[in-house]
């Protein structure tokens, strides 16, 4: 009679998954019904995209309208003078020298 | 899920259990993860049984993939940015095997899985599937993903170098 081919390996193999199977941990077929009831409720992928949309859009509009106006906010640094500028200069600058100069060197401002 | 997937997983679970072992290189824990992925994996229908094959062969397929997933999840863990975020999540994760369930393993058991750890990857899964779960040559390539040619080159190779492996180990023990 034939010995089995390879009984020695066949032997030790066997022996390692006698070993294993103590040690396996036991069936738990509760696992895969929650699993199932989890899917059932699961939420479509377009949800959370388009929330977090609407949160930025909404954060974006908050910021922008809570922005204070910057002419108002801003305190007043130079007070509008009643008179025009330069109004006391005279516009006919003559000084006392001036009957001095020849006429066409006496400057007229304009 | 169907009554008769739930009673064909229940009638695979050990068997299946031994496999996701073999995957993750004896690391009791992740074992238990790995398949507790690819139950939830089946339960939650984003896989389907095809019938193109048997039961089984497709099941371990499912779990093998579960764990090389489940390895580069460990790898990324491993890495340095990785390390960097476990020590600030204060989570860690132990790949040993933990002391107690080591005594509970025999030597004999060590041994081999010793020896499985020092062929290539193919070679032990070939020769696991083979010896271990009882499967044809041409299963154990349904379930590997390659060609039949293939996995005959791999298991004879495989035979050969586990049996001088284990062959010194035999005369230091007689």
């Amino acid at each position: 009679m034939n010995p089995e081919p390879d009984h020695d390996l066949r032997a030790r193999f066997s022996a390692q998954r006698r070993a294993d199977q103590e040690h396996a941990p036991a069936w738990h077929p509760r696992v895969l019904q929650a699993a199932s009831k989890a899917s059932e409720f699961r939420l479509p992928c377009w949800l959370p995209i388009t929330a977090a949309a609407c949160l930025l859009l909404s954060l974006t509009l908050l910021q922008r309208s809570e922005t204070p106006d910057l002419v108002a906010a801003l305190p007043v640094l130079f007070e509008e003078p009643d008179e025009p500028l330069f109004a006391s200069l005279d516009n006919t600058s003559a000084n006392p020298s001036d009957f001095l100069l020849p006429t066409y060197l006496t400057i007229q401002l304009p | 899920m169907e009554r008769e997937t739930a009673d064909q997983l229940e009638s695979l679970h050990p068997e299946a259990f031994g496999w996701a072992l073999h995957c993750c290189a004896g690391d009791h824990s992740r074992a238990e993860d790995v398949m507790q992925n690819a139950y939830l994996k089946l339960a939650s229908d984003r896989l389907k049984f095809a019938a193109s094959s048997s039961f089984k062969t497709w099941w371990f397929g499912v779990i093998r993939l579960t764990a090389h997933e489940e390895f580069r999840r460990l790898r990324y863990r491993e890495s340095l940015l990785g390390k960097l975020l476990l020590q600030l999540s204060g989570d860690s994760h132990d790949p040993r095997p933990s002391p107690s369930r080591q005594v509970e393993l025999d030597e004999q058991t060590l041994q081999l899985r010793a020896c499985l750890s020092q062929l290539p990857a193919r070679q032990a899964e070939v020769l696991h599937l083979v010896f271990y779960q009882d499967l044809s040559i041409s299963e154990a390539a349904a379930i590997m993903k390659v060609s039949i040619g293939s996995v005959r080159q791999h298991y004879e190779r495989g035979k050969a170098r586990m049996r001088s492996l284990l062959q010194p180990n035999t005369d230091h023990e007689s």
